[in-house]
């Protein structure tokens, strides 16, 4: 052991470091005095983070790096370390070994400098040979690495690092100078692959299930975003799957996950299916489908093609994030700006919550007829509307809404899958007093006029298009309607008035009208 | 095909079948890695594989075009192929049939039949890791923790093979999320397979499987 004791305490000198020449343009060996002076400057910066800390005197921190030639750096850190670490390990041969196993790791440029780097950390070219002052590699090569790494050419230069495929497309004898840490684009996977780290998926695959049969429940509760979040978690290269496209704008507990999605600048593609009919035949998923590509090494805009009935839109470069839910036609977000642009406030600041009177929709405590100091309470039941009755002191919330006229909008509208669609079923106009049960959601003004004025606001192309961006399911609730803009109250509103008010072309009108149905506003109003 | 067994399957377990066209366009996507034969592919709801049969066959376009000159490398690399194939599945049925596709697709490549060493290392390559669980759970369907095998070709017909747990690698991001490379380097106190084997050869592997359809009966 003495030989090996004497390590960190032999005077290199004079330092075989010092001496060598440079084998080749690209093998600039790095003067110790010059690697040293650049381990002060780390050790100073850590120090000034860490409350004075010395890094040298830490058995956790690894180091690497990654392109080791002489193995200068990794010998001096390992030198530092052997001092630093004293107190913690005492024994020697174990504090070698400890930084020298764990702590001190490289990757190699060539085979011949890989071997030096070896020599000059482990004193040995082989991690395992007699000389080696480490114990407890299993390998020869202990944690300082080299594997040929082939340059990837395309069009006469490599595509990881531009070198010219003429000089250095040269035959198996002689070296690449194809560094393996940026000859891929995974690095992570490539560094856990180098050093014998965590099993490393390439690539996660699949179409997980979608949803857990709620127990009885009206919904069902969505679990294909818990495959997707494990599957990043286990960090592979790629990612892609095919799932259901409502996180996109609702869903049951979906909230954070679409804010994930939207806001990873790894999502590079995503095909959306709006119609699942189009990939699953008979199977109805409310939203559709959609395929992504999620790619560790990617970071910008997503490329998002958009396929209805044989119909493809895109792709588009964009960003998913633009917005709190993913408006998932490119050509409508022209039209969002326009009209979003202006700053105008939400029609939703006149429209209600959900039970906002507090019932849902089986309540049944309400009376056929009327009764003296009754109201009339407005409901939907096994898909009729009806009107009953109900004390006005039996209203316990929001009372403040019982005087005002009301345009009642049902708070569901399926509808199928088809466009053009109608997006909204039939609003219906409830003098003042009045209140509702969940079924409905209402907009309140103060006057029948201005009721029947928003009543044709409503039911304009316009305002149920901007409803459609948000609307992903049947469900339309307060949320649904934060796009469309307030207006005033004195008028008849026709898509004309507002397609000219915002400024939508004539291309802009013919998609609108693509994928909005008429209303027609007479007719009875069932559900 | 038909994308749907029944009804009550796909309300109680999403199981919903892939269209084929639709898989090919996904593998499209990550066309490099599907073609390369050592990239590993996970798919973590496999149903009977519709997924990883494709992968499968991209993979073995490659091995022939690589190694189809040679038996020797042609039969280690074909296997190699398939050890980089994963799957978890929940329904029993389910993961029968995808280990039966899979199989039978290297057995349809290569001519082998039963007898065949490589059928059976093949075979029970399949068993380990065609998974028989609940990917969310992350526990086999006799509630063990999953575990995956790693495997790697040494060259000269030899195997190299590390187990890991699946709960364990999906805490994996935690090594390496932000920062430097010093400190994605600092945080892994998981960089160890749960075993470790010694090399092993083609024949090894089909004897495991005799092994280990003893202690199953
Ligand atoms: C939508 S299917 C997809 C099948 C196959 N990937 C394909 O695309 O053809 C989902 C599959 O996941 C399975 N499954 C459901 N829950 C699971 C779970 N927790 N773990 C593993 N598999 C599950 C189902 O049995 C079903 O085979």
């Amino acid at each position: 052991m003495s030989g090996k004791a004497s390590f960190s305490l032999r005077g290199r000198n004079p330092d075989v470091l010092t001496c060598i020449a440079n084998l080749s343009n690209d093998e600039v060996f790095t003067p110790p005095e010059f690697a040293s002076r650049m381990l002060d400057t780390l050790a100073e910066a850590w120090a000034a983070d860490h409350d004075g800390a010395s890094i040298w005197a830490n058995s956790s921190v690894r180091f690497l790096d990654p392109c080791t030639k002489s193995g200068v750096f990794l010998r001096e850190i390992t030198t530092r370390l052997t001092k630093g670490l004293t107190a913690e390990i005492p024994n020697l041969e174990d504090r070698v070994n400890h930084i020298l196993t764990k702590q001190v790791f490289g990757i190699g440029i060539t085979y011949l400098t890989t071997l030096l780097a070896r020599r000059s950390v482990y004193c040995s070219k082989h991690a395992q040979g007699k000389h080696s002052i480490a114990k407890g590699f299993d390998s020869d090569d202990g944690n300082i690495w080299f594997e040929r790494t082939e340059h990837t050419w395309a069009s006469g230069r490599c595509s990881y690092c531009g070198a010219n495929q003429g000089s250095y497309d040269r035959g198996v004898d002689l070296e690449t100078h194809a560094y393996a840490f940026i000859h891929t684009n995974g690095i992570q996977a490539r560094i856990a692959k180098i050093f014998g780290g965590n099993m490393q998926f390439d690539v996660i695959v699949g179409n997980p299930p979608y949803q857990l049969g709620s127990d009885g429940g009206t919904r069902d509760v969505p679990i294909y975003q818990r495959f997707v979040e494990q599957a990043k978690m286990l960090q592979p290269r790629y990612l892609t799957m095919v799932i259901p496209s409502r996180w996109m704008a609702s869903g049951l507990g979906l909230g954070e996950f679409r804010h994930t999605m939207l806001n990873d600048r790894r999502m590079r593609e995503l095909v959306d299916y709006p119609a699942a009919n189009d990939v699953f035949p008979g199977v109805e998923i409310k939203a559709g489908v959609s395929y992504f590509l999620w790619d560790a090494a990617y970071g910008g805009n997503c490329r998002v093609t958009t396929i209805r009935g044989g119909e493809v839109v895109g792709p588009v470069l964009r960003k998913l994030g633009e917005y709190d839910v993913f408006v998932r036609d490119a050509r409508a977000v022209s039209i969002l700006h326009k009209v979003l642009d202006r700053g105008e406030s939400s029609i939703n600041t006149i429209l209600a919550r959900d039970k906002e009177f507090g019932w849902t929709s089986n309540f049944d405590g309400f009376h056929e007829t009327e009764r003296p100091g009754d109201v009339p309470l407005y409901f939907i039941r096994k898909m009729k509307r009806g009107v009953g009755y109900i004390g006005r002191k039996a209203v316990t919330k929001s009372a403040h809404l019982i005087d005002k006229w009301k345009v009642l909008v049902p708070e569901a509208f399926n509808g199928g899958d088809a466009v053009p669609h109608q997006i909204l079923g039939k609003p219906l106009i409830a003098p003042s007093p009045s209140v509702c049960t969940q079924s409905f959601l209402f907009f309140y003004v103060g006057s029948r006029n201005a009721a029947k004025s928003l009543q044709s606001y409503y039911a304009t192309r316009f305002f149920r298009f901007l409803v459609s961006l948000r609307k992903i399911t049947q469900h339309a609730t307060h949320s649904t309607y934060a796009w469309v803009p307030l207006q005033t109250w004195n008028r008849t509103w026709t898509d004309e008035e507002l397609y000219a008010k915002y400024g939508i072309t004539r291309k802009e009108q013919a998609y609108i009208e693509s994928q909005v149905r008429a209303m027609n506003l007479e007719g009875d109003g069932d559900e | 095909m038909n994308l749907v067994k029944s009804k009550q399957r796909v309300a109680d377990h999403g199981e919903v079948f892939t269209p084929s066209w639709m898989v090919e366009a996904i593998l499209d996507l990550v066309k490099d890695e599907s073609e390369r034969i050592d990239s590993r592919f996970l798919e973590p709801a496999c149903g009977s594989g519709n997924f990883l049969i494709q992968v499968l066959r991209r993979k073995l376009a490659a091995v022939e075009i690589k190694f189809g000159k040679s038996e020797f490398e042609k039969r280690h690399y074909t296997l190699l192929a398939l050890m980089c194939i994963y799957g978890i599945e929940l329904l029993e049925d389910n993961i029968a049939e995808c280990r039966a596709n899979i199989l039978e697709i290297v057995a349809d490549y290569l001519h082998l039949d039963e007898s065949d060493d490589l059928y059976r290392a093949a075979s029970y390559v399949l068993s380990q890791n065609l998974v028989h669980g609940d990917a969310l759970t992350m526990r086999t369907s006799d509630r063990q923790p999953i575990s995956f095998a790693e495997w790697g070709y040494v060259g000269k017909g030899k195997f190299q093979r590390r187990d890991f747990r699946f709960d364990i690698l999906t805490h994996s991001s935690a090594f390496g999320e932000e920062g430097t490379l010093f400190a994605h380097l600092g945080k892994h106190e998981i960089f160890t397979p749960t075993k470790t084997y010694p090399p092993l050869t083609m024949a090894e592997l089909a004897a495991a499987l005799s092994a280990a359809s003893k202690e199953a009966s």
